[in-house]
C-alpha cells in the first residue's frame, strides 16, 4: 500500500511538476528505499571543517534514512533545507555501522533522475567532517529540475563495500 | 480494492489527468489534488481554468520581477565600468576585428533582430556549425555556447575573435587592432591603467596563438612565458570590455510577465504591482487568451516544460539530451567538458577577477563525456517568438516543428534522450505554441 501511495505520488509530481510543493511536503522517510544503482567511481576523501557541516537542529533541516544495500551500514542524509532546484545544496550523510559512528570510509556519490534517464547535473565530492564521527559533507551537489531524484553511495569501510541509495522529491 | 484513502485519493488525480489529456478538455484541476467531489465534476473550458495555490507560487516563481536587473559575474570586476561599457560597446560593433574588415560581433548578433542573425547557424568570414544565440540577458547565463564550454561572458567574448570561420583573427591581431586605434588606446589605459609597450607590441608575433595550426602554436611558443601571459592579460581585458557591454543588454517585459502581473494585482488586491526589474509592463492589464491560459497549463503540467525552463530565466542554465546531438557530428557538451577546466580564461584562472569560492560551479562540473553525449544546455525561452530558427543547429524553423520534436518522443531504448514521455495531440501542441509566444 504504501508503495503504490509512493509511486502515485512520484509519477504525479514527474508529470505534474506544478504539484512539487506538495511533494515536498510528504514525509521523506516515506521515500526511501534500497534499490540497485551503477556508475558509482570512488574518489578520495578530503577533510572539511566542521563549520561547513549541516547545522543540525535548526527549523527547516531534512533528513531521510535507509540502510545500505547489505545491511552493512545505516546512513542519515541530513540537510539543512528541503532539497531544492538550482542552488548548491547544504547536504551531509552520517555513516553508521551497529548504531557505531563510521570514519575513514571511502565514499563516492552518485545520482539522477530515473524518469528523465539522467544524472546528477554535478560532480559532487565527499569530505569527511573534522571533529564529527561518522560525518561527511557533500560538497557541490545540485538539482537541475524538480522530480524524483536518487542519491546513491558507494561505501568501502572496516573491509567490506556496500551501497547506500535515497529516493526523494525535490 | 484499494480502500486507503490517500492512495485512492492519488490514483483518482492521475485519472482525471489522463482523462483530461485525453479528450482534450482542460481541467481546472488537473494539476492539482481534487478538493472536493464536486471538483472531480467539472468540465471546465480553458477560460476558466483557476490556478491552485500551488500553481500559482511556481507561476510566479518564473516572472521576470525575480530577475535581478543584472546577473554579477565577479570574474569581471569591470562588468558595470561605464567606460569598460562603452569601450566594450565601440569593440562590438567595429567590423576592423575580423580578418576581412566586414565582420563585427553585431554582424551576427544584430541589434535590431534581438541579437541574433535569423539564420540556421552563423555565417560569418566562413559558415559555423551552430545557431546564434541571443544576447540579451546574457549576463544570467551560468554557460555559454551551446555546449557551455566557456563560464563567463567575457571569456565567451575572445572566442569568436580566434574563430577561422567567425572573426579569424589571432589574439595578438585583435591587440594591435584595438590599440592601433588612438580613442580604443585611452580608454584602454583609462580602464585597466596598464598598457603593453609599443616595443612589446612590436615584438609579438601577428601570427601565434595557441589554437590555430602548428605553425602558429611554434610561434606562440616562441614567445617567453611573460610575453605570453601579458597578451592573454590584454586580450581578456578585451573580453571583459565586451562583456560589459553585453551585461546592459536585458530580456524584455513579456506578455507573460504582465499576465503574472495581473495574477498577482487580483491576488492583492490591489491596482499596482512591485516592479524592481526593467520597465514596467505594458501588459499589466492585458489577459491571455483561452488557448495561452491552456498552452500555460500545458507548459507547467502534462508537457513538463517546466521541468527544465523553470526560474525567471526559464532555463535550468544545465544540459540536457533532447535527442539533438548527432553521433560522431555534434554530441555537443561531451566534446568539451573534459577540456573546459584547463581553458586557462575559466573562473578559476589567473585572468580571472572571481575568489574560488565562486566558481563552484566550475569546481563541481560534470565532464563524463559518456554521459553527457548529446547534451545541449537548456536555452532560456524568454522572448523565444524572436529568435527563430530553433535547437543548437537551427534546425526548426517554427516554435510549432520546435514544439512537436517534444510532443511524441522517441522511445529511450531507441535513443537516448531526457526527455519526458509525453503525447501532445496538435491541438495541445498549438495552445502550447500559443503560450510560448507570449514569453
Amino acid at each position: 500500500m504504501l508503495l503504490q501511495n509512493k509511486l502515485l505520488t512520484i509519477s504525479l509530481c514527474i508529470f505534474m511538476p506544478s504539484l512539487m510543493t506538495a511533494c515536498q511536503s510528504g514525509s521523506p522517510e516515506s521515500t526511501q528505499s534500497a534499490k540497485e544503482t551503477s556508475e558509482i567511481a570512488v574518489t578520495d576523501k578530503v577533510i572539511a571543517s566542521s563549520s561547513d557541516s549541516v547545522k543540525q537542529g535548526t527549523a527547516q533541516a531534512w533528513t531521510i534514512s535507509t540502510k545500505s544495500k547489505n545491511n552493512h551500514f545505516d546512513g542519515i542524509l541530513e540537510c539543512q533545507q528541503a532539497p531544492s532546484v538550482g542552488d548548491f545544496q547544504n547536504c551531509q550523510l552520517q555513516l553508521s555501522q551497529s548504531e557505531n559512528p563510521v570514519d575513514d570510509a571511502s565514499l563516492a556519490i552518485d545520482g539522477g533522475m530515473k524518469a528523465h534517464g539522467h544524472g546528477l547535473p554535478t560532480q559532487p565530492k565527499m569530505l569527511a567532517v573534522e571533529g564529527q564521527a561518522g560525518v561527511y559533507k557533500i560538497d557541490g551537489l545540485k538539482f537541475s529540475m524538480p522530480g524524483a531524484w536518487t542519491v546513491g553511495f558507494l561505501i568501502k569501510a572496516n573491509g567490506v563495500n556496500d551501497q547506500l541509495i535515497f529516493d526523494f522529491i525535490v | 480494492m484499494n480502500t486507503n484513502p490517500i492512495t485512492s485519493h492519488f490514483q483518482w488525480s492521475l485519472l482525471k489527468c489522463f482523462c483530461s489529456c485525453v479528450i482534450a478538455v482542460f481541467i481546472s484541476g488537473c494539476d492539482q489534488e481534487p478538493q472536493d467531489s464536486q471538483m472531480l465534476q467539472k468540465n471546465v473550458k480553458a477560460d476558466q481554468i483557476v490556478w491552485s495555490d500551488a500553481e500559482k507560487v511556481l507561476l510566479q516563481s518564473l516572472s521576470i520581477r525575480n530577475l535581478p536587473g543584472v546577473g554579477l559575474d565577479s570574474s569581471n570586476r569591470y562588468q558595470l565600468n561605464p567606460d569598460a561599457i562603452k569601450l566594450g560597446k565601440q569593440l562590438f560593433f567595429d567590423t576592423k576585428l575580423s580578418s576581412t574588415g566586414t565582420i563585427s560581433c553585431a554582424s551576427c548578433h544584430q541589434p535590431d533582430n534581438q541579437f541574433i542573425d535569423g539564420k540556421r547557424v552563423a555565417l560569418a568570414v566562413g559558415e559555423g556549425t551552430r545557431n546564434t544565440p541571443s544576447l540579451l540577458g546574457a549576463s544570467h547565463q551560468q554557460w555559454f555556447f551551446w555546449d557551455g564550454r566557456k563560464d563567463s561572458a567575457w571569456s565567451q567574448a575572445l572566442e569568436p575573435l580566434e574563430n577561422p570561420v567567425e572573426h579569424n583573427l589571432t589574439r595578438i591581431e585583435v591587440i594591435k587592432k584595438v590599440l592601433v586605434n588612438p580613442e580604443y588606446k585611452n580608454s584602454y589605459r583609462q580602464i585597466f591603467t596598464e598598457l603593453p609597450s609599443q616595443q612589446a607590441l612590436d615584438s609579438w608575433p601577428s601570427a601565434a596563438k595557441p589554437n590555430g595550426d602548428l605553425a602558429s602554436l611554434k610561434l606562440w611558443k616562441s614567445l617567453p612565458i611573460e610575453s605570453r601571459k601579458e597578451i592573454n592579460r590584454v586580450f581578456s581585458n578585451i573580453g571583459k570590455s565586451l562583456a560589459a557591454y553585453e551585461t546592459t543588454l536585458k530580456f524584455p517585459v513579456s506578455r507573460f510577465d504582465g499576465y503574472l502581473d495581473s495574477l498577482k494585482t487580483t491576488e492583492l488586491g490591489s491596482a499596482s504591482v512591485d516592479t524592481p526589474n526593467n520597465e514596467p509592463s505594458k501588459h499589466a492589464v492585458s489577459g491571455f487568451t483561452d488557448n495561452e491560459k491552456a498552452g500555460l497549463q500545458l507548459f507547467i503540467g502534462k508537457a513538463a516544460c517546466v521541468s527544465c525552463h523553470h526560474s525567471p530565466l526559464l532555463s535550468s542554465q544545465h544540459f540536457q539530451n533532447v535527442a539533438t546531438g548527432i553521433p560522431g557530428k555534434d554530441t555537443g557538451r561531451a566534446m568539451v567538458a573534459e577540456a573546459q577546466r584547463w581553458d586557462v580564461f575559466n573562473c578559476l584562472g589567473e585572468y580571472s577577477d572571481a575568489p574560488k569560492d565562486d566558481c563552484k560551479d566550475l569546481t563541481f562540473m560534470k565532464n563524463n563525456r559518456h554521459e553527457l553525449s548529446g547534451s545541449f544546455k537548456v536555452p532560456s525561452l524568454r522572448n523565444v517568438i524572436n529568435t527563430a530558427p530553433y535547437m543548437h543547429d537551427g534546425r526548426y524553423q517554427s516554435l510549432a516543428e520546435a514544439v512537436k520534436h517534444y510532443a511524441n518522443p522517441p522511445d529511450t531504448k531507441l535513443i537516448e534522450h531526457h526527455m519526458p514521455m509525453i503525447t501532445l495531440d496538435e491541438r495541445e501542441q498549438k495552445r502550447l505554441v500559443d503560450f510560448l509566444k507570449t514569453l
